[in-house]
């Protein structure tokens, strides 16, 4: 094996790094909104209301005249 | 008439339940399809007034949106296989009859069929990741100027008018997302959005991509907090 190899260091290695390792864990890891979504009973015209409310500016600054 | 709320983040296909499984059709032994004509005109109803509010705030005219139907037909159904396809397989052999729960368990080794979405209830951010990958592979949406358009409304209509297929598509999601709390935070930031519907329009970004990307700006949307 040469040098290079010899100085790797494994990250999975748990003497190295036993698992309650900083190295091991996430600093204040994102919380996951996906798996805890829950629909809401909303009409159509809330959905167009509020979409276009915050599409509002999407083309850029509105230009008055 | 379906509601908009009932049409997205199911399956477009077939019928269901509100707990997400399926429904089927007792005479054909198989799911019990939906009225797809009837999500159509729901969805065109839904998009045409949200685009027709946003334009008539900028003072202009063109609020007409034209669409491929089959194109748009496709894409729903293409993203339903890629997000529901395990979800579809898993309720097709738990509803087989006279075969051991042995064998129902081998037919469903999902990692051995390459299914694009493992997961049988996937992320939300996935599923809209894929519809976004099929609308803008796809481009139901399309845009017919005026030949008296001037330069001044081409720019103010902006990226509304050079990704049009794109920016209609980031209305339905975000639209899609409105009944889940959630929203896409993208268009907060104007350059970003503009190079986002870029790289949408010329087919750069890949259904994965699009997931790591759209994990950082879908969040929750003020209002449901």
């Amino acid at each position: 094996m040469g040098d290079i190899y010899k100085r790797e260091v494994d990250l999975m290695d748990e003497n190295l790094f036993p698992p309650s390792s900083e190295y091991r864990r996430k600093v204040n890891p994102k919380e996951c909104i996906s798996s805890t979504v829950v629909k809401r009973n909303v009409s159509d015209e809330d959905i167009i209301a509020a979409v276009s409310k915050k599409m509002a500016n999407s083309l850029g600054a509105v230009l008055n005249d | 008439m379906t509601k908009f709320a009932d049409i997205f983040f199911q399956d477009y296909v077939y019928q269901q339940e509100p707990d997400g499984s399926y429904r089927f059709d007792s005479t054909k032994s198989d799911f019990a399809l939906r009225n797809k004509n009837e999500c159509i005109d729901t969805i065109f109803n839904v998009l045409g007034q949200i685009y027709s509010n946003i334009i008539t705030n900028y003072k202009l005219r063109l609020t007409k949106i034209n669409c491929d139907i089959m194109a748009l037909d496709q894409a729903l159904e293409k993203y339903s296989r890629d997000v529901y396809g395990e979800l579809r397989l898993k309720a097709r052999v738990n509803h087989l009859h006279g075969i051991s729960s042995a064998a129902k368990k081998n037919l469903l080794k999902y990692s051995d069929y390459g299914i694009k979405i493992d997961s049988t209830a996937p992320y939300i951010h996935r599923k809209a990741s894929v519809l976004f990958y099929w609308l803008s592979i796809l481009k139901p949406f399309s845009i017919d100027l005026p030949k008296d358009i001037t330069p001044a409304t081409k720019k103010q209509l902006g990226p509304a008018l050079e990704f049009h297929n794109e920016y209609i598509s980031y209305i339905l999601i975000m639209a899609a997302l409105h009944p889940f709390g959630m929203e896409i935070r993208i268009h907060d930031k104007f350059e970003l959005f503009k190079d986002f519907l870029y790289e949408l329009h010329f087919r750069c970004l890949s259904r994965s991509s699009l997931e790591f990307f759209l994990h950082t700006y879908i969040e929750r949307s003020m209002e449901s907090n």
